[in-house]
């Protein structure tokens, strides 16, 4: 191959143009800023949560934020403006662990945004050792100093910021593009799920029978985690609850997620490790504990897809009682939810005594 | 510390670069120069190795320390005392034998006796350390140069730096001592030398580029290709290819980026990696794949056991028990036994068979010995012989094509495209990556032919930027775990 150029100037300009292209990426992201790292507002795409989520927690303006599972996703962030005057953001993450959920309220609390705090808290998030955290590092924290990693990123570059363009240059060809990518260009419905499915009885019931082993939060508290209550306070010292209102609540299941823990032997001590969370955080003024599972709906499958996922119909409910403060959960309460659980268990089975058959 | 990281590449690169060159500035005599760059390469080798876990320091520097005492030793008594030098020389084959075996093999062999005996002694799942095998062959190979006199032991300087230089520490190639050592003594080499330094560039990005973009772009599908719990025909042959496709861009770009940093510092590490693809048979294959190690394993196990020269059956069983060896090698488990045997059964079969394989057509040799390998390549990969069966099920499953289980190949979690964009990608980055391994230079012949010109240039910025926009997804070599 011809020289032309002696190998000291080849060295210098590809410093020199190396440096200039790594450069300009860098400008690139930060101005497109595809994970809403630097500045968070609606009508772009978000198409991944892990990398959205955390942007949106640290950027946008707002008071309240729902953090959890996929049980919080279908919440209407417009009852809450409505309900309760706040404005509200979701960050939720399908399947959350403790260590998410802490880490998302640690961000909020950094972030400055944050007056209130509604936490759903799923039976493994007390139970399970906190371990998994998938948000990119990076992204969870203000540091500039580990940008970089966002800036010269994989997913930036050759996942993000592609499909970002080709979903607007679609929308200036006026390409119509499938329901859920208008979704993902609205802040407040991050995550919703509910219009890709039916609640009804017939498809719990369905679903039901062909699990292995029911829903992802039916879990032996006692068995499958080591030490659930050690677990439980690790979840509570990695938030700082003295700051904000905080409101835990415990998510309406439906009681055939109950009676599927009543038959596997978990029932009892999940029901203990909700009461020993109850007794460690009573101590907070600023905290205050919705329990929904006692609720008489959960007897009726109509009003999930599964076990556990309930229809936005129940989100909306949730949060007319976070105003009225129905359902709030005190140490008397906890007995009489415990014997309506119970008590919805005899009711389900009533309403769809094929249940006993089913497996 | 990994070389396709941003910490390797805009961090400790770098600043081990600057000092060496400065040193040149600092000390002019050129014995103390050398012997300084070589003290400052031998510490920073012990950071990058350490990197992540000090815990391996104390094992490769007691492992260093005890070879080259015993070495040493052996030299010494060679004339006056010759039984006490081969005491020297077995203690050394026991005692890297020992270190490999507890490390390496000792889980393996318990869970082998719990099984025959159904005893249950309790593994101990050590942390292997980074390259243990790479470092442990590269010593047994300068112990028995000494004992045969082939090699004489120098300072305790000039033995670290042969075991330690970063490049090839963790994943080779595996040097010899007497293509090493000259050179670090060598004090021509100690200034800065902007040839060796633009083509050591260009090498290490063309490595970086095989490794971050193409390897651990094929190691999404392997890795979801082999976590199904069944696998039709489509998925099943494009997890196989893929991974062979990986495995070689991987170790290949490991050595690229090895010989590359090697001439940044004006040392010549040799190639590992000759187009093993374009090879028309087995015995070929593996004198264009792992170069090093075959050299290796030809000069301390096939040649001591007779090599080619007690006849047929001696030859088909030397070359059947070096190819056991080189399976067992490559790690501690019943699959890598299998895939080193048959391995071995092929070249071994090879040679008696060599003038009626020379009818076939090139070009069928060539098609059969890589699908062979892709075979050959699965069984290597998989974790156990149940995935093993998972895969071949799929790979004969011709009544069950279902291509759009392509899309849980290319599935990574971040955004889910539609099957009829999966398929496309998926099929036409493989039918792209095979036409590289089978018509295009490779990285000897591309690194032969570099000059410094406007194309080289922008080739060799484009490998860099593309790259690093691939780092934050960085994974470990998967040689490191040899």
């Amino acid at each position: 191959m011809k020289k032309n150029l002696s190998s000291a100037q080849w060295l210098r300009r590809f410093l020199a143009l190396a440096l200039a292209v790594l450069a300009v990426l860098a400008v690139l992201v930060y101005i497109i800023d595809p994970y809403y790292n630097y500045r968070a507002y609606d009508h772009r795409y978000k198409l991944d949560k892990i990398f959205s989520v955390p942007g949106v927690v640290k950027n946008y303006d707002y008071d309240a934020i729902v953090i959890g599972s996929s049980m919080t996703q279908n919440f209407d962030m417009d009852s809450f403006r409505e309900q309760l005057g706040q404005n509200p953001i979701k960050a939720t993450l399908g399947g959350i662990t403790g260590k998410e959920i802490s880490a998302l309220f640690n961000l909020a609390q950094g972030s400055g945004h944050a007056q209130t705090y509604y936490i759903c808290l799923d039976n493994s998030t007390l139970a399970a050792g906190s371990t998994e955290q998938r948000f990119p590092e990076y992204l969870m924290d203000f540091n500039m100093f580990n940008d970089y990693r966002y800036f010269w990123g994989y997913e930036a570059w050759m996942r993000f910021i592609p499909l970002n363009l080709a979903l607007v240059a679609a929308d200036k060809l006026g390409i119509e593009l499938p329901e859920r990518f208008n979704e993902a260009r609205s802040i407040d419905m991050m995550g919703e799920w509910a219009y890709l499915y039916e609640f009804n009885a017939d498809r719990v019931l369905r679903v039901y029978s062909e699990s292995d082993n029911g829903a992802a939060v039916n879990v032996d508290a006692t068995q499958a985690y080591g030490d659930p209550e050690a677990n439980c306070d690790a979840f509570l010292e990695s938030m700082d609850l003295s700051r904000g209102n905080i409101v835990f609540f415990f998510p309406p299941y439906s009681s055939l997620l109950w009676y599927d823990m009543e038959q596997d032997g978990s029932l009892d001590s999940t029901l203990a490790l909700k009461r020993y969370f109850l007794e460690k955080v009573s101590g907070y003024d600023n905290v205050k504990v919705f329990d929904f599972q006692g609720a008489e709906f959960t007897s009726d499958l109509d009003n999930y897809m599964d076990m556990s996922h309930y229809s936005p119909e129940i989100n909306d409910f949730m949060v007319s009682c976070f105003a009225s403060g129905e359902y709030l959960a005190s140490d008397e309460s906890m007995a009489e939810t415990e014997e309506q659980i119970r008590a919805n268990i005899q009711v389900l089975l009533s309403r769809y005594p094929e249940i006993e058959t089913l497996k | 510390m990994v070389f396709s990281s941003y910490v390797f590449i805009f961090v400790f690169m770098p600043l081990v670069l600057l000092g060496f060159y400065l040193l040149p500035r600092l000390i002019s005599s050129g014995s103390r120069l050398r012997t300084a760059q070589n003290l400052l390469l031998i510490a920073a080798s012990l950071i990058f190795y350490g990197y992540y876990n000090v815990y391996y320091l104390f094992i490769i520097i007691a492992s260093i320390l005890v070879n080259y005492l015993l070495a040493l030793a052996m030299q010494c008594f060679d004339l006056s005392r010759p039984a006490l030098a081969k005491t020297c020389f077995i203690l050394g084959i026991l005692f890297n034998v020992f270190l490999i075996g507890y490390f390496k093999y000792y889980d393996f062999f318990i869970e082998n006796v719990n099984f025959i005996f159904r005893s249950s002694f309790a593994l101990k799942h050590l942390l292997l350390p980074l390259g243990i095998s790479f470092f442990t062959f590269q010593q047994l190979s300068f112990l028995v140069s000494v004992y045969k006199k082939d090699e004489k032991v120098e300072g305790f300087i000039s033995y670290c730096i042969f075991v330690l230089f970063f490049p090839q520490l963790v994943a080779g190639p595996i040097v010899l001592y007497s293509e090493m050592i000259p050179q670090f003594n060598d004090q021509s080499r100690s200034r800065f030398n902007a040839d060796n330094m633009a083509s050591g560039l260009y090498m290490f990005c063309i490595g970086l580029f095989k490794k971050a973009v193409i390897a651990d772009t094929l190691a999404l599908f392997v890795d979801n290709g082999f976590a199904q719990s069944s696998l039709g025909m489509a998925a099943a042959w494009s997890t196989s290819v893929s991974y062979a496709l990986q495995i070689y861009f991987d170790f290949s770009g490991y050595s690229d980026m090895a010989i590359g940093l090697g001439r940044m510092f004006n040392i010549d590490i040799p190639y590992n990696f000759l187009s093993p693809y374009k090879s028309e048979s087995f015995g070929e294959l593996w004198r264009r794949w792992h170069i090093t190690l075959g050299r290796a394993l030809s000069t301390y196990i096939y040649i001591p056991l007779g090599g080619s020269r007690k006849g047929a059956v001696r030859t088909f069983i030397n070359t059947f028990l070096t190819f056991f060896i080189s399976g067992l090698w490559h790690g501690a488990a019943w699959t890598f036994v299998l895939w080193g045997t048959i391995q071995g059964l092929f070249i071994a079969m090879e040679r008696p068979l060599r003038k009626q394989l020379a009818r076939i057509p090139r070009t069928l040799r060539v098609f059969t010995t890589f699908v062979i390998f892709v075979l050959l390549a699965t069984i290597f990969r998989a974790e156990n012989f149940t995935q093993v069966g998972t895969v071949f099920s799929g790979l004969v499953d011709f009544g069950n094509f279902n291509i759009s289980q392509i899309s849980a190949l290319v599935l990574d979690n971040s955004f889910d495209f539609p099957t009829a964009v999966d398929i496309v990608y998926l099929f036409s980055l493989l039918a792209a990556l095979l036409f590289v391994v089978f018509r295009c230079k490779n990285s000897k012949e591309m690194l032969e032919s570099f000059s410094c010109n406007g194309k080289t240039l922008a080739f060799t910025v484009f490998l860099f930027c593309f790259s690093v926009l691939h780092l934050s997804r960085e994974s470990i070599f998967i040689y490191f775990n040899f």
